[in-house]
């Protein structure tokens, strides 16, 4: 029964293997046996390579994805715009904005007044990159960084930005990047789940999060993110009930087991086999787990390194810490999400605290996969789903300010697995309002993170409602100047 | 005979037509596994027809010696077995084109040909009949057959033994030089740069630019734009401007066609000007952490792309075999042969699972144990991988004793030691094998002394120490944590606080003051609480710098009260759940005045009846309230508590002012505690009005507030 989870992936490739290999000699005939799909009018249901393995010999195994939800603004953190410092208050040109049409909040404004950032930049390491003077943690690796400033989307508002940015598509139902991960690529640890969710809240204006950003869509649910609990307990329920030992819970599952598999013979709903397989994961997981949380085997020092919040279960420090256990236990993706970005107003204020929460850990979770032998081999992402204006949004003042959304230009970084460290990617203009080089559109991003994963993003499809689903759907181009 | 030349007639027949189609289609074609032996063969097939055409070449030159009838039959005979045995190599080489990995241009010229020559000798066998007749005509058709076959076959060699096997002899061949410490950087790193990506154009043959780099004194002296790099100037570099430039732009170099720099290469350009582009300074000289140096030894070390493995792919079924739950194998890609194998929950291994793999020896390139108890006797298990690359022992139970035993292991590059009792001197055993580009010792005895020994002493391996604490970096720490998950105490329930550190102190105060360092009151056990009490505390610690605070609000109760009345009707919009909420015990939320544990109130005294069973002995009553300022909800005018053992018997107990505060604050859940005359008590009637108008700094000053109650607590 253990064996169970694996097996069930042989059989696929299998029957792959099998319907490639056609016996027979014959001119013709034989040719259209060595090509399957060339007469037969119908595509098999399956991806176009087997399942469960990379296209191709892959730059990274894992993804850490440091979500920064609400928006981080770009021209506190990464995109230096002293232009902006020198045109303070002055109205954005027409020119600039080209047309681009504004949310809600700012539509109705008559003035669009410019804002440079409140906090200072200094340019850090050999590639000599801007970083804010609120990161200073991550300023000291910017060498391990692939900043891409360039980052663009199509939504201005933030459900359909994050649905855009997690799932491909801005409307919902669509499988997320982990959900793909983990029907492309399979899971690496059988005994946790191949994608996991991680929450956490800062202390500034913050938006929610929700299922459908971490939901398998029309994938089978085994490939669904497990969101893990903030309490002490990450997973609840996980421990045997008083009264119940080992060896009853497994003869419960057996027979539980049996009694699906005559259901599944009867209805053939694949969702049958996946819910065996979650209970099976399930029982795994009572081993596994356990290990996860233990830190006897870190040094004190991990403390200093994460920062004191990493022991606070729940915290955006204690999920970095904990996304760098799951990774290494072979989790595919593991998905942090930590709101509190959305600075309309009282950004220099709110966003120190912002900064404070996720500066450190965000660069000790570099340092420390680095030292592992593991950077090279799990992709770290950290960025928001969409950037801010260049102007103010509400009342402008010198030292308060805040800022709407900003769809054309932002920025994030990536780091480890296969990308090209210590390099700055793509270029705005002066006013941080447009792309003038090197854009990189969400479809980009996620061609770009798959073929990283040894994905090819054209040949990981799904068949769903009569036609073939990707990632990135029918767009995205890889990005070929970040790639190591 | 006549039976064998139909059969292959329709052989050949058969086989053109397959030929021509898979070259039609070939893009969608797939090879099935069991093809590939067959497309392996063609490398030795090929030799019969071009053995069969220079017979039959040979052979029409010498007409005149045979009888007619014979010649005729003979020239048959093996034009045949030349078109057959040509289609059937070409068949085969098109599935062994499919394996990949070969020149697709030559490749590509190599196919045409030779389908070619399959459908020339095809061809040739139709119009024998016909040509027989004519010796000139077909003297010539053969020998242009011939140079057909001449080609096809050159262009065949090609891809198997180079494009100038043949000639190479006579080519004098370039001295790469061979990396060495002792060499030059330049002569080492940037000249095979120089020679790959820029001599083509740049030469003494070729001078576009007026630039030839075939010399030092040459390339010193520059080209028409003038001197190629400023030491130590990268931004008046005219070399790095060119190569820094898009692609697309005409300065750019190399020029857009040629083969680019790669990104290594780039940085490494880059790096060395930056740090002087000393033409003389051998790589040894070049301090440890110089960015040339490490991307030098990069590039020299690891130019190879996509790694190819010669051993064989195993079976699906020892695949199966090899994996469990507990360690998984996979294939580093499809199609690889190589594996990867990891193991996951430390519980479940033991030295018979890493034995299991054995099954895999060859195959076996990476291996992760990190966390797993793999001791010092297993280390000649791992041993026994001969093709093992990477290996993580992160914080096993490994003392490195046997480190040694790891140098069988030739093709090693990667091994993770972070985490384990290892020492200097059994690292020092690994650092020689050949292939090791890295090591990773975070965590382990090895400080900086020993790496930056062992770095100078093995300089091709990247020795990783990792993070080390820097004591001068004083660090926040973090506030305390509550363990209480109820803010309101019953009976002798005290209140805890805790802190993920050691050895912290938790300064607190209770009487509302903000409390600091030098704050006296130390928590050291859990306070017992006897009535409604603000708690704010913070932490320090040696080497840290103080926390921030916390702030809690905890009411007490040791009698719960039986009934509750309304004899005042809450607003229409916040009457919650109505009189029950008073006595439920149940807090309300401070962002959430609407939540339906709120009673709300506006111009209109809040007056409740609570009622106990028996009399109770009672010393205060404490009303829980919201304060929201913003939304106007702020502390009541004033609180009346009367008292009695019935309805018509209340005596008035105790009238109390709260204070209203001076400024914006927070939301708060908070509280007023009315102390009473100690007395049995049976009846209670709580009055409360809210406040009338908003205090003078308030931006709405002068309109009503609000008052919010969720619970009456006794005690």
């Amino acid at each position: 029964m253990e064996n169970e989870f694996f097996k069930n992936r042989l059989n696929i490739t299998r029957r792959h293997f099998l319907s490639k290999s056609a016996v027979g000699l014959g001119s013709m005939a034989l040719g259209s046996l060595l090509m399957p799909n060339l007469f037969s009018g119908e595509e098999e249901n399956l991806a176009q390579l087997p399942l469960g393995l990379p296209h191709f010999a892959p730059k990274a195994k894992r993804i850490i994805y440091l979500f920064q939800n609400g928006a981080p603004s770009q021209l506190e953190t990464f995109d230096y715009k002293p232009l902006l410092n020198k045109m303070a208050g002055e109205d954005l040109p027409e020119s600039i904005r080209g047309g681009q049409r504004l949310t809600g909040m700012t539509a109705n404004q008559t003035k669009f007044p410019l804002i440079g950032s409140y906090f200072g930049f200094k340019q850090y390491g050999q590639s000599g990159a801007w970083v804010s003077d609120m990161l200073p943690n991550m300023a000291k690796i910017v060498d391990e960084l692939c900043i891409i400033k360039t980052m663009n989307t199509e939504a201005i508002n933030h459900d359909p930005a994050l649905t855009f940015i997690q799932t491909g598509a801005q409307v919902g139902n669509r499988p997320s990047m982990g959900a793909w991960m983990s029907y492309g690529l399979g899971s690496e640890n059988k005994n946790l789940p191949a994608f996991c969710v991680l929450l956490s809240r800062g202390r500034g204006n913050g938006q929610g999060v929700y299922s459908k950003l971490w939901t398998n869509g029309f994938l089978d649910s085994t490939h669904q993110g497990v969101v893990f609990s903030s309490g002490e307990d990450p997973i609840l329920y996980l421990k045997d009930i008083d009264g119940i030992d080992k060896d009853s819970r497994r003869r419960m599952l057996d027979k539980l087991s049996e009694l699906n598999h005559l259901g599944f013979e009867a209805s053939g709903d694949p969702e049958v086999q996946a819910k065996v397989q979650q209970y099976e994961m399930a029982y795994r997981m009572q081993t596994a787990v356990p290990e996860l949380t233990d830190l006897s085997k870190e040094p004190d020092h991990i403390v200093k390194m994460y920062g004191p919040e990493c022991l606070v279960p729940g915290t955006y420090a204690a999920n970095v810490l904990l996304a760098r256990k799951l990774s290494e236990s072979g989790v595919r993706f593991v998905q942090l999400y930590h709101q509190g970005w959305d600075q309309h107003g009282n950004l220099p204020n709110e966003m120190p605290l912002q900064a404070e929460d996720v500066d450190r850990s965000s660069a000790a979770l570099i340092m420390d996969l680095k030292q592992r032998g593991l950077l090279d081999e799990t992709l770290v992402i950290w960025g928001g789903e969409f950037g801010r204006t260049n102007y103010c949004q509400g009342t402008f003042t010198k030292d308060n300010y805040g800022r709407d959304h900003h769809p054309r230009a932002y920025t994030i970084w990536m780091a480890g697995g296969g990308v090209k460290p210590g390099i700055v990617y793509g270029e705005t203009d002066e006013f941080g309002y447009n792309v003038i080089k090197d854009p990189v559109h969400i479809n980009d991003f996620h061609a770009t993170v798959m073929h990283l994963m040894g994905l090819n993003h054209e040949q990981l499809t799904y068949k769903h409602l009569g036609r073939r689903y990707r990632l990135t759907d029918v767009a995205g181009k890889l990005v070929p100047g970040i790639i190591a | 005979m006549n039976r064998f030349f139909k059969v292959c007639s329709y052989l050949l027949l058969v086989g053109n037509i397959l030929l021509l189609f898979l070259f039609l289609f070939e893009e969608k074609v797939r090879i099935p596994v069991w093809i590939s032996p067959f497309g392996r063969l063609h490398p030795a097939l090929l030799h019969l027809p071009i053995g069969f055409s220079v017979i039959l070449v040979i052979f029409l030159f010498f007409k005149k010696e045979f009888e007619p009838k014979s010649y005729t039959f003979f020239v048959k005979l093996i034009l045949i077995i030349t078109a057959v045995t040509s289609c059937i190599t070409a068949l085969m080489g098109f599935f062994l084109s499919k394996e990949g990995g070969y020149d697709a241009k030559l490749l590509q010229w190599h196919k045409w040909t030779g389908v070619g020559v399959s459908l020339f000798t095809y061809a040739l066998t139709w119009f024998y009949e016909e040509l027989s007749q004519k010796t000139r005509a077909m003297q010539l058709l053969s020998a242009g057959g011939l140079i057909l076959f001449i080609l096809a076959g050159h262009f065949g060699a090609a891809i198997t033994h180079g494009e100038n096997y043949v000639f190479e002899a006579f080519e004098t061949k370039e001295k790469v030089p061979i990396f060495s410490q002792d060499s030059s950087m330049y002569r080492a790193a940037i000249l095979p740069i120089l020679e790959k990506k820029c001599m083509s154009c740049h030469n003494d043959q070729k001078v576009k630019g007026e630039l030839n780099m075939s010399s030092i004194a040459k390339i010193l002296k520059g080209g028409k734009h003038g001197v190629l790099w400023k030491a130590g100037d990268t931004l008046n570099s005219i070399l790095l401007k060119r190569v820094y430039l898009p692609i697309e732009q005409k300065e750019h170099m190399p020029p857009k066609g040629k083969e680019q720099l790669t990104f290594d290469e780039i940085a490494l350009l880059t790096a060395w000007i930056k740090e002087g582009a000393d033409m003389k300074k051998a790589v040894k000289n070049y301090v440890p952490l110089s960015k040339a140096r490490s991307l030098a030894f990069k590039i020299s070390g690891g130019s190879r792309s996509e790694k190819v493995y010669s051993f064989s792919e195993i079976s699906e079924n020892t695949l199966a075999e090899v994996n469990t739950p507990f360690c998984v194998v996979t294939p580093l890609a499809t199609g690889s042969p190589a594996l990867e194998a990891e193991f996951f929950v430390s519980r479940k291994f033991d030295r018979k699972s890493l034995e299991n793999l054995l099954k895999v020896q060859e195959q076996l390139v990476e291996l992760s144990l990190a966390k797993m108890p793999v001791t010092d006797a297993d280390i000649n298990l791992i041993a026994k991988f001969p093709n093992l690359e990477k290996l993580n022992l992160n914080q096993t139970d490994i003392t490195g004793a046997t480190l040694d035993q790891l140098t069988q292991c030739r093709h090693l590059s990667s091994v993770a030691l972070s985490g384990t009792k290892i020492n200097k001197a059994q690292l020092q055993k690994l650092m020689a094998l050949p292939a090791l580009t890295e090591v990773f010792v975070w965590n382990t005895s090895l400080d900086s002394v020993a790496i930056q020994e062992l770095t100078k002493k093995y300089p091709k391996v990247a020795i990783d120490a990792g993070y080390k604490a820097n004591p001068n970096e004083i660090l926040k720490l973090n506030p305390p944590i509550l363990v209480n998950e109820d803010f309101i105490l019953k009976k002798n329930m005290p209140v805890e606080l805790k802190h993920t550190l050691k050895n912290v102190q938790i300064h607190y105060t209770l009487d509302g003051t903000d409390p600091d360092s030098t704050t006296q009151t130390i928590y050291n056990k859990p306070l017992a609480i006897d009535n409604y009490t603000r708690i704010k505390a913070m932490a320090t610690k040696d080497g840290w710098r103080a926390s921030g605070k916390v702030d809690y609000t905890f009411f007490k109760s040791s009698f719960s009260a039986d009934t509750a009345i309304l004899l005042s009707e809450p607003n229409e919009r916040y009457k919650g759940k109505g009189a029950k909420n008073l006595i439920d015990l149940k807090k309300g939320p401070n962002d959430n005045h609407g939540d339906a544990a709120w009673l709300g109130y506006q111009n209109k005294d809040f007056v409740s009846l609570i009622e106990f069973k028996k009399p109770v002995p009672l010393t205060s009553v404490t009303v829980a309230y919201l304060q929201r300022i913003g939304s106007h909800i702020m502390p009541p005018a004033s609180v009346e508590v009367w008292g009695g053992d019935n309805e018509a018997d209340l005596k008035k107990l105790q009238r109390v002012i709260p204070a209203q505060p001076a400024k914006m604050e927070d939301k708060a859940n908070l509280g007023i505690n009315v102390p009473i005359q100690a007395g049995l008590y049976k009846v209670l009637k709580i009055v409360v009005k809210p406040l009338p108008k908003l205090p003078k700094w308030h931006n709405d000053k002068g309109k009503p507030g609000w008052f919010f109650v969720d619970e009456i607590l006794f005690n």
